[in-house]
């Protein structure tokens, strides 16, 4: 998986673009840069999940532990472009409700305004 | 309306029906955790597609051989797991460990019951302070989660051995 950060509008905030499959393999590289990122200042993280075609057990695991992070920090975590297996992956582990979803980067960073 | 809380549940059962074998199709893999992915990839091979749902089935079927693999095997490559599968009408596995079985099957109902019922009171705080089971045994790269999704996709049951080292799962398909 690759995974990019982007400068958002202010300077707490991130934009991380991911691409690949989010899985049991490259899930704890994901979740300590993310929270790594967390931890430097930058506590409002957008997660694009654009090009992320797979996300299983382990990855739902590490954005557990990254909402638990931003929110302990007073950050918030907003996530865009989530759609196929990703998205039906979330709503089974029930936990869809837990995150702030916004359809793509500009409506979530205009969300922060 | 009546909001209806419902909270399933794990259950152990030697004799279910799920655990019927004859007529499926067999393989034996070794309990190589850096395989999982590939294993599930090649069961699938000529299930119908109409089954596999983008790649939602991989990822169901990636997640109990991981779980089996992992938790039931400690990913030690001597040992095998066992695998029947069948995707005539609808999508069925067992797997089979060589393990101990799963011991906090009812500490993992009690975990997701007051998970589900932190999420029904919505209450967030408690909801996520509970989002993952944290066993044992559970590492940085376990969700503590599969087993939750594993409830809702596994429409028609799942349903784990006396021993509890064997589960038993199904999906169907209104269109099947």
């Amino acid at each position: 998986m690759e995974i990019q950060f982007q400068p958002g509008r202010k300077r707490d905030q991130v934009i991380i673009v991911l691409e690949g499959d989010l899985d049991l393999y490259a899930t704890v590289a994901f979740c300590n840069a993310v929270l790594s990122k967390l931890e430097s200042g930058t506590t409002r993280a957008i997660l694009d999940f654009g090009k992320v075609r797979y996300l299983d057990s382990s990855g739902v695991g590490a954005l557990i532990r990254i909402l638990q992070k931003a929110r302990s920090l007073g950050g918030e975590i907003r996530v865009v472009r989530l759609a196929g297996t990703p998205m039906k992956v979330l709503e089974m582990s029930n936990i869809i409700s837990l995150l702030k979803i916004s359809p793509d980067t500009e409506a979530a960073l205009e969300a922060w305004e | 309306m009546q909001n209806l809380f419902i909270v399933r549940k794990l259950i152990v059962d030697d004799r279910n029906e799920l655990f019927e074998a004859q007529g499926m199709r067999y393989v034996e893999l070794a309990s190589d955790l850096t395989k999982v992915r590939q294993y599930a990839s090649q069961i699938l091979a000529d299930c119908p597609e109409l089954f596999l749902e983008g790649n939602l089935l991989e990822q169901q079927l990636s997640e109990i051989l991981k779980n089996g693999i992992k938790h039931g095997n400690h990913s030690d490559t001597k040992k095998i797991l066992k695998v029947w599968y069948d995707f005539r009408k609808r999508v069925r596995f067992i797997v089979e460990d060589e393990g101990a079985g799963f011991k906090n099957l009812e500490a993992w109902n009690e975990f997701f019951r007051q998970r589900q019922t932190a999420l029904f009171q919505q209450d967030f705080d408690s909801f996520l302070s509970m989002a993952s089971y944290r066993g044992p045994h559970s590492d940085d790269s376990d969700g503590g989660n599969s087993l939750i999704a594993a409830l809702e996709y596994w429409n028609g049951g799942m349903i784990y051995s006396g021993r509890r080292n064997r589960v038993g799962v199904v999906r169907w398909f209104s269109q099947g």
